[in-house]
């Protein structure tokens, strides 16, 4: 998350459309935030000034990849380190 | 990032910087003195014992990428990112036998280039030097951008300040003494590292319990400890490979199997991987700790420094600041050497002066090293791309050299065809797939498919290479 702001801000993150749920991520001057970590749904994102003036909110929706698709592809990556391991420690039998 | 915004005072990180390069510079003109041919500047004589090898793993293996990039890897994927990073030590740790069979089959070598060319022609030999190059360069600039970032974002240096004397210290002490130089600072520059590490491992856990740290992620963060993670599970070994073929082809390994003493390559290369291992853990914890820490972080490669900056003030501001200076040092003095040596063996003596002189080749090495120093500045000072990204694009080219390389160190029946088809057909595919799915499948891909055609053609293959051709003499 980035923004162009004045002062301190504080930036919510919040389950509902209303922020009734909303928990403060960050508050201080900087003027960017790393958001990781979240599960599947749909958030908002408001940020507040000093002055108590709010943004528009911002609605983040979080989607991850497959896990059938992730599962084959480590199934993949197992086989393929597994064959490379047994080369190297079954060495040059054919010399 | 401001100068408001720094951990340290300017005056402090010129300070630190300053003592810093004059050591290493220092070092560098002592440990050179003795270099008179081309095999003492690039191979140290061929005569690196365990403590000082083991050290020079561990240490070149220790980047800008590890401190900085791994615990950015366990913000974004959690508890299997941190792991996913420190899958990188299987590189050095399965190089360890295969460091012993390079130097009983090529006595004479030199760099991994002659290990293509001998072994599979010059066809093979071009494709590798263009994929080796690609991935040396790209190393060498985003870790000379990442010292000229970092130096900025801890002092407030300018970056193109930082990133000029950070390659100019490495480039001034690696041509004045070659490897021997590169690997006497890298053996005090792990030491730094590992200490400076384990004492901020155990500072931030005096700050901060376990259990503070998982409620914590369990309430704001709950997917980084999912061990379902999608993301997260596809990058394991999709990392993993990334590491092996880093560590299989490049010419800063070869270099160092070649500059052992016999005997001391596995040993050292498999200890050095085991120094490697908890270091990841420990940098990747710092990140995960951040949230417990209420550290707030901007920008994920920073996250590092921001909660040794918290946990420890100024002190670990200067902590950081000097661990961050010997990972990079560590890593680029290693990679100017070992591509300064790939160019003056495999094309300056191999493509246009078979005949040159040993001295005539470690002068032309020192001033290859100048010119690589010089043209990563031009392409740094720009400042373009991003830490991870421009590093992550090697991953299908590298990952695609991993069964070329290994077969042909073992298998008699691995051929040209084998390693050409398998390099061009693996970096295209993972290529194709790191920009349809992601940066966390190229590797992976490149490898798999590499592999099933390099084995398809030793299968069929009639030929059986003599290995007595990988003896040549300079």
């Amino acid at each position: 998350m980035q923004w162009h702001a004045t002062g301190a801000v504080t930036l919510k993150l919040a389950r509902k459309a209303d922020f009734a749920d909303a928990r403060t991520l960050y508050s201080g001057g900087n003027s960017a935030y790393f958001l990781s970590g979240l599960a599947d749904g749909t958030y908002y994102l408001e940020l507040q000034g000093s002055g108590g003036e709010t943004s528009a909110p911002l609605k983040l929706t979080v989607a991850h990849q497959s896990l059938t698709h992730a599962l084959w592809l480590a199934g993949l990556g197992a086989l393929v380190f597994l064959s490379t391991v047994a080369v190297i420690f079954r060495g040059a039998r054919d010399e | 990032m401001s100068e408001a915004d720094a951990l340290l005072p300017p005056n402090v990180g010129w300070a630190l910087l300053a003592a810093f390069s004059l050591l290493w510079i220092g070092l560098g003109v002592y440990w050179g003195r003795r270099n008179k041919s081309f095999e003492d500047h690039a191979l140290a004589g061929r005569n690196i014992g365990l403590a000082l090898g083991t050290a020079t793993a561990a240490a070149t293996w220790i980047t800008s990428n590890t401190t900085m990039l791994a615990p950015q890897f366990a913000l974004q994927l959690g508890v299997w990112g941190m792991l996913a990073y420190s899958t990188a030590s299987f590189g050095l740790l399965l190089f360890a036998p295969m460091a012993g069979r390079i130097r009983a089959l090529m006595p004479h070598g030199y760099t991994s280039g002659d290990f293509f060319r001998l072994r599979y022609g010059r066809g093979a030999w071009g494709i590798f030097l263009v994929f080796t190059l690609f991935y040396s360069l790209t190393w060498l600039v985003s870790m000379a951008m990442a010292g000229g970032i970092l130096l900025n974002a801890l002092s407030g240096i300018p970056y193109a300040w930082g990133m000029t004397v950070i390659l100019g210290v490495c480039v001034a002490y690696t041509m004045r003494g070659g490897l021997a130089a590169v690997i006497g600072t890298d053996f005090i520059q792990s030491l730094i590292i590992i200490v400076g590490i384990v004492i901020v491992g155990f500072a931030v856990l005096s700050h901060v319990s376990i259990a503070e740290i998982h409620a914590n992620l369990s309430a704001e963060r709950p997917a980084l400890l999912d061990m379902l993670f999608p993301a997260a599970i596809m990058a394991i070994f999709n990392n993993l490979l990334f590491g092996l073929g880093e560590v299989f082809h490049n010419n800063v390994w070869w270099s160092r199997a070649f500059a052992y003493r016999d005997g001391v390559g596995g040993k050292a290369f498999a200890l050095g991987g085991l120094v490697w291992f908890p270091v990841l853990i420990a940098a990747g914890f710092i990140a995960l700790a951040s949230g417990a820490l209420n550290v707030a972080v901007p920008a994920s490669d920073m996250v590092g420094p921001l909660v040794v900056a918290q946990v420890l003030g100024e002190a670990g501001a200067v902590a950081i600041f000097v661990i961050v200076f010997c990972s990079l040092a560590s890593s680029i003095d290693s990679l100017l050497a070992a591509t300064s040596d790939l160019l003056t063996e495999d094309i300056y003596r191999r493509m246009f002066r078979p005949a040159a002189t040993p001295a005539r080749l470690k002068s032309m090495a020192q001033y290859v090293t100048l010119a690589l120093g010089v043209f990563t500045w031009a392409v740094c000072l720009p400042r373009i791309g991003t830490l991870a990204s421009v590093l992550f694009f090697a991953g299908p080219l590298v990952g695609a050299m991993i069964w070329p390389i290994v077969t042909g160190l073992y298998w008699r029946r691995a051929n040209s065809a084998g390693a050409v088809g398998g390099m061009l057909l693996g970096a295209g595919a993972g290529l194709a797939c790191y920009f349809a799915i992601g940066f966390y499948v190229g590797a992976l891909v490149a490898t798999a498919v590499s592999m099933v055609w390099v084995l398809a053609c030793a299968r069929l293959s009639k030929s059986r290479f003599d290995w007595a051709k990988l003896k040549e003499t300079a």
